[in-house]
């Protein structure tokens, strides 16, 4: 199973969802620039399932569509999410905000 | 092998490629509009689902034929494409081949398809689309010509 973590802006949330997903230390990430369009490979989980990032230069919803059709063209099964909700002002100046709630959410995108 | 045809929306040129490509439409001579039309998914993706790729079927070389609208940034999830072929490891590139029709768009096609998918005006975008691709349906033939002949090589 390949989960994959797409976003537009926020790349800090983005990895801090894998970081998480993984159980990794998240308290010193850095940022640099993300190479938006291309698949980055975090790592593997405890059930072992892949955790990548994309960041999107297009129409998330585009890309959503193609890599759910990726997956079926191969005979894969992926699991898409969309972080574009906290590409917004609040969450990229709030990390403590957007730790908490992407800790909330994280028991519900690995159900 | 699986041969992807994209364009923009995935609705017109590549469709009418892949048709080509798998012997719906002739290569030997222009088809009529109503030939055009009547190929299956024409006209046929909406604005949401640009993006879904459409089987079309397989060719004479067991070939998976697959149409693809990428709409605006068509270079970068084209590459996208490939590396998620790599990344599998289980399709490396050359089991994949992306040809992009949309270079064959020309006016009509452009001002039919926007009538069609934005104004919501079907009966006459759809006809207005056909007769742009039947203008220039001879590079539609080379294309997929083209296509074939590098899958031979």
């Amino acid at each position: 199973m390949k989960y994959i973590y797409v976003f537009k802006k926020n790349d800090y949330a983005a990895l801090l969802a894998a970081y998480i997903h993984l159980k990794m230390d998240y308290k010193h990430i850095k940022t640099k620039a993300i190479e938006p369009m291309k698949l980055f490979f975090m790592g593997i989980d405890h059930k072992l399932n892949e955790v990548y990032i994309i960041k999107s230069s297009c129409k998330i919803k585009i890309l959503i569509n193609i890599l759910n059709g990726l997956a079926t063209i191969f005979n894969h099964s992926i699991i898409i999410i969309n972080l574009s909700k906290y590409d917004s002002f609040f969450y990229r100046i709030n990390k403590k905000e957007l730790n908490r709630s992407i800790n909330k959410r994280m028991l519900e995108w690995r159900l | 092998m699986k041969i992807i045809y994209s364009c923009y929306g995935g609705a017109h040129t590549s469709i009418v490629a892949a048709s080509i490509h798998l012997n719906l439409l002739p290569t030997d001579r222009v088809p009529f509009i109503k030939e055009i039309m009547s190929i299956p998914y024409y006209d046929y993706i909406t604005n949401s689902s640009i993006g879904i790729p459409l089987y079309m079927g397989r060719d004479n070389q067991s070939n998976d034929i697959y149409v693809l609208g990428m709409g605006a940034c068509r270079t970068q999830l084209t590459e996208l494409i490939y590396n998620y072929a790599l990344y599998c490891n289980i399709h490396s590139k050359k089991h994949l081949h992306v040809v992009n029709s949309i270079a064959l768009i020309n006016l009509p096609v452009r001002v039919g398809g926007f009538m069609s998918k934005k104004l919501k005006l079907m009966y006459i975008g759809k006809p207005i689309t056909a007769y742009g691709i039947r203008k220039d349906y001879r590079l539609y033939a080379e294309l997929v010509q083209n296509v074939k002949d590098t899958l031979q090589a």
